[in-house]
């Protein structure tokens, strides 16, 4: 183990940052926390718990273009296909969009379709390990996990990020990683874990990536005191995370609810939003839209969230989850039936944000209590959740 | 028959790397392309049919000859028809299995891309990522008889495998098509009705919802024609595909008449978006239209949410 | 117990018990005493979690919007604030809710916490929040405590509010809290917006907006935001607004917003409430309630028999001068 002293962060940054860009829980003159390109000198937050969305924007993009087309002229360069994850440009120069947009409605005019996939390297420093273990589960999708697609979109960023992650020292009340599999010391899915001791943070490689992060000369060998107290500090956090709900049977009980009426009264209070979706660390699901501007374009893929009222609404009218309990209903049962049930694991990790960010606090701990556990014959003019 | 891959529950669960997908292990199907599912291949139309009023039928080919080469695929699957600048949507491939020259797409003008598609002309350039999703299940059903029920547009999803079981005819047992439309305008595909109707080998009904001037054939709804029809379930596969609302006293029917939820057979059509199972519009439950469908059978179906 | 409060219960008490309505809406604790959440009361026995207090800010007659009730055709009884029942006016006046289907208490308010202000004073979590008099006492997890002046803590609409008192109840909780005489906006902060050049309020602006992460919980808290599965800013066909999150489509989106509720709108300040990277979407709404003052006099949601001021045309409105 090693030890990093508090006043040498800044220089270990500031030595990342010379090589990739850093990303880090910096907060807003608003005072609202959110993980925001670092640059040298501004103070990363790691007071407040949890900056207010995960860092899963800095892999999986809430908008990105992943094609551009546009049209050129016979003799120009055609198409390339490309399925590398390079970034590539098309029509970059701005001489030559232009004769393409001038020329882009005549019979001469060759489509070019390229796929855009820019991907630098960077750290995302400080995340939690709820947050880092959201993106592991996010790679089952992305990854052609049990034969399905391989997404080399999300997989480039992925590849060309390492993920150090912080030990959470005050879990809040809303937190629930240990009820999922995790904790607030977790290293899954995390290169390197900083912990925070007297001085600065005991921290472990947890990976090859981390070890060359740890090869810094701001680190120095870890004391025996160090180590005890970074255990401490482990155990501390983990104590004051409450059991939330059972996981038993978890999957088999949303099964058997599916058309309980319970779904409607946990959902009365739900206004329709995607805001818990958004700042979850692993709610994946997007829309491809094409932006087109003076004959080129961009196809571009953007978060989307299945309480989307248009979500899944069908241009003859016809919506297959048209009620505000269907599609609430679709959200506890992804992440704890549905992608179980393709991927062997659970798709939440505990954060909690879905609970703070709710404008009405639906708390998911309630509704997984609720309908994942065996429900008795329910009259249908139950109280809410009581 | 193609292989796909993109079966629910796979075997040998991991992840991939790129290092793995650049080694040539990858899960997509569309042609060279597989390194990136995204990705569509450009085609050119090389015909366009009009087959009712607001449906015309797209015949497609792929620019690259090595991709429109490697193509194959299984009856009753997808593909994701588009245009650049106004997006993508999930057709059936009703084009035989056996038709090398090119894909044919039918198109129901109705909303943003199938509007876009229906000003398209001869020699415009679309993009393609096909095929897509689990096909029928026609080897199994080797040596039984089949029964289609369509209506509408519901058609253009079964030509494929209606194409397929014609074709390997000594591998099937009775064929029967029933199919009805609105009026005789909206009848689809009028060349192959034709054709069945002179074919000794199968049974072809063609029905319309009501009486219309010139028309002479049978008169009624689909699900109505069905119960006069009354076929057997013995050793039989009943397929059906149409406005969900057919589908749904269709379904009926074959229940009040025995077939069991391991003979009934549909596919179904969602609102999808990537089209490989990721970006999570099309599923009902567990299930997603786009990789685990779009064919289902009815046993398969019962085990899902009513959110069809 | 507040007096508010026990009234509240009775009421929602009687309704359900005589079957006026099938359901009551009123606000109860959240997961902790520091918030309260809305509340749906099913049954004359379950009022007693029904609370009201400073927290009590959930303008909850956005649950009796187009495809909230459920099921759709559903008796409902909802407790409205002063800001929530010009909400409820604005959505009667153009016969977006059955005044039919609702039963209406209304609650005098004197003004509601911005917890997030609270919030911010501590690094810890916030868990307890009480009041006693003009005096906010908040606590944390770890049992820090601090004391606060109830004003310096309340909403900016709360402090330059006119409307204290529901302008449309059938039953009233308590008698009205006094009234300010003169009834003329205060502007506070649009005036301070108003004052910046118009390079400084694109920065302002920019600023504000390139959080968004378009997860429309403004807009489905918003009361008077209707359109739902309709609405223009998720619509491909037009393609008004670009779907690409970025500061410029963000604002375009917002902006859509903000004209297609002038009118309805009387900036409850429900939007900004659900933000959760907390724009201030509240200044723009007030922004168009203050062009709407200030060119037709219009103020909206104050009284059932008007119109809103874009679906009526007086020939002395400052447009007809061209």
């Amino acid at each position: 183990m090693k030890f990093l002293a508090q006043d040498k962060l800044q220089a270990f940054l500031g030595h990342l940052a010379g090589e990739s860009r850093v990303v880090a829980p910096v907060k807003g003159d608003d005072g609202v926390v959110l993980f925001r390109p670092w640059s040298p000198g501004t103070e990363v937050e790691l007071d407040v718990l949890l900056p207010k969305q995960s860092a899963k924007e800095f892999v999986l993009r809430q908008s990105e273009t992943y094609l551009r087309y546009g049209y050129a002229m016979e003799g120009e360069a055609a198409a390339q296909v490309d399925d590398s994850h390079e970034a590539k440009v098309v029509l970059d120069d701005p001489a030559e969009r232009k004769a393409a947009q001038d020329t882009a409605v005549t019979a001469h005019a060759a489509l070019v379709v390229e796929p855009v996939n820019d991907a630098p390297a960077q750290v995302i420093f400080g995340l939690r390990p709820c947050d880092a273990r959201g993106f592991v589960q996010m790679d089952n999708v992305f990854g052609g996990y049990g034969g399905f697609y391989f997404d080399p979109y999300y997989n480039a960023k992925r590849e060309a990020t390492t993920l150090v992650a912080v030990t959470c020292r005050d879990p809040r009340s809303t937190c629930f990683c240990t009820s999922v599999q995790g904790g607030p010391a977790s290293t899954e899915g995390a290169d390197v874990l900083f912990t925070q001791v007297e001085g600065g943070f005991a921290v472990e490689a947890l990976t090859d990536k981390g070890e060359t992060l740890l090869a810094s000369a701001e680190f120095v060998d870890a004391a025996q005191a160090q180590v005890l107290y970074a255990e401490t500090v482990k155990e501390t956090a983990e104590a004051r995370v409450d059991a939330a709900f059972d996981l038993e049977g978890i999957q088999e009980h949303l099964r058997a609810n599916i058309e309980d009426p319970g779904w409607h009264d946990l959902a009365m209070r739900c206004i329709s939003c995607g805001t818990c979706t958004y700042v979850c660390p692993n709610c994946y699901c997007f829309n491809i839209t094409d932006e087109m501007v003076e004959g080129r374009g961009e196809r571009i893929r953007t978060w989307d969230n299945c309480f989307n009222p248009s979500y899944t609404l069908e241009t003859s009218g016809h919506n297959p989850r048209d009620t505000k309990s269907n599609r609430f209903r679709n959200r506890f049962s992804h992440k704890f039936w549905y992608y179980p049930e393709k991927y062997d694991s659970l798709l939440c990790s505990g954060c909690g944000r879905c609970i703070t960010h709710c404008p009405t606090r639906i708390d998911i701990r309630e509704v997984l209590s609720v309908m994942g556990s065996e429900r008795t014959a329910v009259p249908a003019t139950t109280g809410e959740e009581a | 028959m193609a292989s796909t891959q993109n079966t629910a529950g796979g075997n040998g669960k991991s992840r991939l790397t790129f290092a793995d997908v650049k080694a040539g292990v990858t899960t997509a199907a569309a042609g060279t392309l597989a390194g990136n599912p995204y990705l569509p291949q450009i085609a050119t139309i090389i015909d366009i049919i009009d087959e009712t009023p607001n449906i015309k039928s797209f015949r497609v080919r792929f620019d690259d000859e090595a991709v429109m080469d490697a193509l194959a695929f299984d009856p009753g699957q997808v593909g994701q028809l588009g245009i650049f600048g106004v997006g993508e949507s999930t057709f059936a491939i009703n084009s035989s299995c056996s038709e090398k020259r090119y894909l044919q797409f039918s198109v129901m003008k109705a909303g943003e891309v199938t509007s876009a598609l229906h000003e398209l002309n001869v020699g415009d350039k679309v993009g393609v990522r096909a095929p897509m999703g689990c096909g029928f299940p026609v080897d199994a059903w080797k040596g039984k008889n089949i029964l289609y029920i369509m209506g509408g547009i519901g058609s253009a999803a079964l030509r494929a495998t209606i194409s397929y079981t014609l074709e390997h005819r000594e591998d099937y047992g009775d064929i029967t098509i029933l199919y009805g439309a609105r009026t005789p305008l909206d009848l689809t595909y009028k060349y192959d009705i034709e054709d069945w109707q002179i074919r000794k080998d199968i049974d072809a009904v063609i029905t319309v919802d009501r009486d219309f001037p010139g028309w002479e054939g049978r008169v009624g709804f689909v699900p109505t024609v069905l119960e006069e029809m009354a076929p057997k379930p013995a050793n039989t596969i009943a397929i059906t595909c149409g406005p969900p609302i057919m589908i749904k006293f269709v379904l009926q029917g074959l229940q009040k008449m025995q077939f069991t939820d391991e003979q009934t057979y549909t596919t179904l059509e969602k609102r999808m978006k990537c089209g490989i199972g990721i970006c999570g519009r099309c599923n009902i439950g567990p299930r997603y239209v786009c990789v685990d469908g779009p064919v289902f059978s009815m046993a398969e179906l019962r085990e899902l949410p009513d959110e069809m | 117990m507040s007096d508010r409060q026990a009234k509240i219960r009775e009421l929602a008490a009687a309704a359900l018990a005589e079957d006026r309505v099938d359901y009551f809406i009123g606000w109860k604790q959240g997961i902790n005493p520091s918030e309260a959440i809305p509340a749906f009361v099913r049954s004359a026995d379950e009022v007693d979690q029904l609370i009201w207090n400073p927290l009590s800010h959930h303008n909850l007659t956005t649950f009796l919007k187009r495809k909230m009730p459920d099921p759709p055709n559903a008796r409902i009884g909802v407790c409205v604030k002063g800001c929530d029942s010009r909400t409820l006016v604005a959505l009667l006046q153009e016969e977006l809710v059955d005044k039919e289907r609702i039963y209406v208490v209304g609650v005098p308010c004197d003004g509601v916490i911005d917890r997030r202000r609270v919030e911010k004073e501590f690094a810890d979590e916030v868990v307890d929040i009480s009041f006693s008099g003009d005096v906010v006492t908040a606590t944390t997890r770890c049992g820090d405590s601090k004391e606060f002046a109830k004003g310096d803590m309340t909403f900016d609409h709360c402090n330059t509010c006119r409307y204290p008192n529901p302008v449309y109840a059938d039953d009233m909780a308590a008698d009205p809290v006094p009234e300010p005489e003169d009834r003329t906006p205060m502007w506070g902060s649009i005036e301070e917006f108003e004052a910046l050049s118009p390079a400084e309020k694109d920065a302002k602006l920019a600023d504000a907006f390139e959080t968004c992460i378009r997860c429309f919980a403004c807009i489905h808290a918003c009361p008077v935001c209707v359109c739902w599965d309709q609405c223009v800013n998720r619509c491909r066909r037009p393609a008004l607004v670009g779907q690409r999150v970025d500061t410029k489509e963000n604002l375009m989106f917002q902006m859509v917003h903000m004209f297609h509720v002038a009118g309805r709108c009387p900036s409850c300040g429900a939007c900004d409430r659900a933000c959760p990277v907390e724009i201030p979407l509240y200044l723009l709404h007030r922004k168009m309630n203050k062009e709407l003052y200030d060119m037709l006099g219009f103020e909206p949601g104050v009284s059932l028999e008007e119109k809103p001021a874009f679906q009526t045309f007086k020939l002395d409105d400052p447009f007809g001068e061209h």
